[in-house]
């Protein structure tokens, strides 16, 4: 990639998707948390394969752990292994077209959500619930919204 | 091979917190980071209810004043009644030579941070260490058991949901006395009921409350109402759901329990004619103890006041 690396709005996102995800939701709501972290790091990933890779997600899902007093190891595992997948996809999906691009948000976000649900089940939590796949729909339904405006941030800068 | 290794790095870390304790202090210190995180995203609610306070009309709070004071009276009532109940109940306990009473004092807690994790159902709150809290401590809500602590820092504690599925605790049939283990299921609006044979008489609508029996809850705070059950002659045991009395996920204010087990005087269970001046006694005594255990935090929200106590002094004469 010819231009410089935009640090600005990477940070700026990063910093709005945890604060997202900790935003406190009420009730029945909490199930459908959109992956608001992983949306932010797909999108990078994707963006700036060549700088950022496998160990830029594992540490952004260890900072999820860190932070949300889970499982140490548990994000951050998924995190890689979906970095992991979208690199074997390499350059093709930036051609996509944005449904296309929501389907392989979709794969990707219930690889992640199955990684999160394997830990969960060794860890001894009860995570045999279907509301465990409620956040793989809200985050392919945000996927369209966060691509197109992170994009047109990053066009600016 | 990046992947590799870090995903080696991620299964250690997830094998070493989930099994042994030894990353326990490192990861409540750097959870303390989520914090401020967490005051941030709080703000939007927070400023939602002060302007719902400062903006209120006059005569809206006087309509509220208006009905909180018929509503304080009516408790009131109540409470003149339950204090010559818990009075009586007092000089049975003594006739029976029953040594414990449990005394309780509560603080009024504030809730901080919510867990992100739909499966891991614990809430911050913010009392801590400075203000007396301990592991294991009751939190309610004004209607029922929320769960207990199970982190105390200087300001602020984390407290286990008693639906999380990891959390199970002791009950009671309030009609019949049944008791049984209500247990978390990872779902907000529902516990259920472990080893119920389905000989034992418990039907919907029952309502449960804690049993005390393990000692960590303090006994008669209402858990939840029994909204199914279900009898599998396939299955040793009856499937019981219950839904839990307290509002757990949206109960923004709390009230920490402060219980402790103390003995009776040693003259009182003997003297069978002194009731007046044992219930005084039993009265009095948690007060001072709690203003102990409060005196950190003079706060105005340090609602304490044991029924009992005055009650029983009105008794007497």
């Amino acid at each position: 990639m010819g231009r410089p690396f935009s640090s600005l709005v990477f940070i700026f996102s990063l910093v709005i998707a945890y604060g997202l995800y900790f935003y406190p939701l009420r009730g029945e709501m909490t199930y459908w948390r959109p992956m608001f972290v992983f949306v932010v790091v797909i999108f990078w990933l994707r963006v700036e394969p060549h700088v950022l890779g496998v160990g830029f997600a594992w540490l952004a899902g260890l900072a999820l752990d860190l932070l949300s007093g889970g499982t140490l190891g548990q994000n951050a595992l998924a995190m890689a292994i979906v970095a992991y997948l979208l690199q074997l996809a390499g350059q093709r999906m930036s051609n996509f077209s944005v449904w296309h691009q929501m389907l392989v948000v979709t794969g990707l976000a219930l690889f992640y959500q199955m990684v999160t649900i394997v830990v969960s089940l060794i860890a001894g939590k009860a995570a045999d619930n279907w509301f465990m796949l409620y956040p793989v729909l809200s985050t392919v339904l945000l996927w369209p919204f966060v691509t197109i405006a992170l994009w047109k941030l990053y066009k600016i800068e | 091979m990046k992947l590799l290794i870090l995903g080696a790095v991620a299964l250690v870390l997830l094998a070493m917190d989930s099994l042994t304790t030894w990353l326990d202090p490192v990861t409540s210190r750097i959870s303390q980071a989520s914090l401020p995180l967490q005051w941030l995203t709080n703000l939007p609610d927070r400023i939602g209810e002060w302007g719902d306070e400062a903006l209120m009309l006059r005569v809206q709070l006087e309509e509220e004043n208006s009905f909180l004071r018929q509503e304080l009276l009516v408790y009131k009532g109540q409470l003149q009644r339950m204090a010559a109940i818990s009075a009586e109940n007092t000089r049975l306990r003594n006739l029976l030579n029953a040594t414990e009473m449990l005394s309780d004092k509560v603080l009024v807690a504030e809730l901080i941070g919510v867990s992100t994790d739909p499966l891991n159902h614990s809430i911050v709150i913010n009392r801590g260490t400075a203000d007396g809290a301990y592991v294991g401590q009751p939190v309610l809500d004004e209607k029922g058991l929320m769960g207990q602590v199970i982190e105390v820092r200087e300001h602020n504690s984390k407290v286990l949901l008693v639906t999380d599925d990891v959390h199970a605790l002791p009950v009671q049939v309030i009609r019949n006395g049944v008791r049984a283990i209500a247990e978390g299921t990872g779902d907000f609006r529902r516990l259920s009921l472990r080893y119920v044979s389905p000989t034992v008489d418990i039907k919907e609508d029952d309502i449960l409350v804690s049993s005390g029996l393990g000692g960590r809850f303090p006994s008669g705070y209402p858990v939840g109402t029994v909204i199914g059950v279900s009898r599998d002659p396939g299955q040793p045991f009856m499937t019981v759901d219950v839904e839990p009395a307290a509002n757990i996920e949206r109960s923004r204010h709390l009230l920490l329990v402060f219980s402790e087990i103390k003995d009776f005087p040693a003259g009182a269970d003997q003297s069978g004619l002194n009731f007046g001046v044992a219930s005084d006694d039993s009265g009095a005594e948690p007060e001072q103890s709690a203003q102990e255990t409060l005196a950190p935090s003079s706060e105005p929200e340090t609602v304490a006041p044991e029924p009992p106590a005055e009650a029983s002094a009105g008794n007497g004469g």
